[in-house]
């Protein structure tokens, strides 16, 4: 009973620990380093102590693509919802203006916002877009922050 | 010789309900096996996905000795007789916007589904899994 209890502890403490560091980081303008953020490919622009979120080559394509056919400037928005069959899911949407609590990250001039709730969900992974017989759409790839979920990418549980 | 034409009028109408497309669906299909220059697309299932089963789709040149060949708004999709009888009464969409383009079906076996209708459950799947294998 005890071990169970005190691994339960050791399973949500980090997860509870983490979440106060984040919000006392966004209150204060110093930022300390409490995550290591997986590097990938080189971006001049991000350091360690940054959240963010990456674009592959197939998804600066298609939207790309998307683009030529707007007549303004649209942007790519990844949210989080509840829901799914594992907790959360994946929501994207074309999008002209940012809110106030948004973060950009552009990638040869696409632009991809994330507001900053989410954000704390899907740091560090990949917004990919995935073309199949059955279907062809954009996903997020490699979200260190999720465990699990669905097959189809759209849902997924929180570490 | 009456009975066995009607024999074959419902083993027919019986077919066709196994799986019907959308106007859409078809229309889909039929560009993509003349881009493709492939006779039949094939319909499957298999055990993964959050809650079950996922459909599989794949391009076919023949037709299996056991497959079930489907024809509806005159496209041709045959279906893995190991899938038959979860797919059996499915409704195959076609839905297509800007962010994603995809096949949805409209399954009345299903028990319940995953939030991009990928997964599924049928009551015969519940069963195979509690059985400890599901095909």
């Amino acid at each position: 009973m005890q071990s169970s209890s005190r691994s339960l502890i050791q399973r949500v403490g980090p997860i509870i620990s983490a979440r106060i560091r984040y919000n006392s980081r966004l209150l204060s303008s110093t930022s300390s380093s409490a995550y290591v953020v997986k590097e990938t490919s080189p971006s001049s622009s991000f350091t360690q102590d940054e959240e963010y979120v990456q674009l592959s080559d197939n998804c600066v394509k298609r939207m790309k693509e998307l683009q030529a056919d707007e007549a303004k400037e649209k942007m790519l928005r990844l949210s989080i919802e509840a829901g799914g069959c594992s907790g959360f899911q994946y929501n994207f949407a074309l999008e002209e203006k940012p809110n106030n609590d948004d973060r950009i990250f552009e990638r040869d001039g696409v632009k991809l916002v994330v507001d900053t709730i989410s954000l704390g969900f899907v740091k560090g992974a990949t917004v990919d877009y995935v073309e199949e017989l059955i279907r062809s759409g954009f996903q997020v790839a490699e979200n260190p922050s999720a465990v699990g979920g669905c097959s189809c990418k759209s849902s997924f549980m929180v570490k | 010789m009456a009975s066995s034409k009607l024999a074959e009028r419902v083993a027919t109408a019986a077919r066709r309900q196994a799986l019907t497309l959308t106007e859409t669906a078809a229309v889909r299909i039929r560009n993509l096996l003349q881009q493709r220059q492939r006779p039949f697309l094939k319909l499957g299932v298999k055990a993964r996905g959050c809650n079950g089963l996922s459909y599989t789709l794949n391009y076919a040149d023949e037709k299996g000795k056991f497959d079930e060949l489907i024809e509806d708004k005159g496209v041709k999709i045959l279906i893995d007789p190991k899938a038959l009888m979860h797919v059996i009464g499915t409704k195959m969409d076609f839905v297509d916007d800007k962010l994603r383009s995809e096949f949805i079906f409209i399954n009345p076996n299903s028990k319940g589904q995953c939030g991009c209708g990928e997964s599924f459950m049928t009551t015969s799947s519940t069963e195979a899994a509690k059985a400890g294998g599901s095909s």
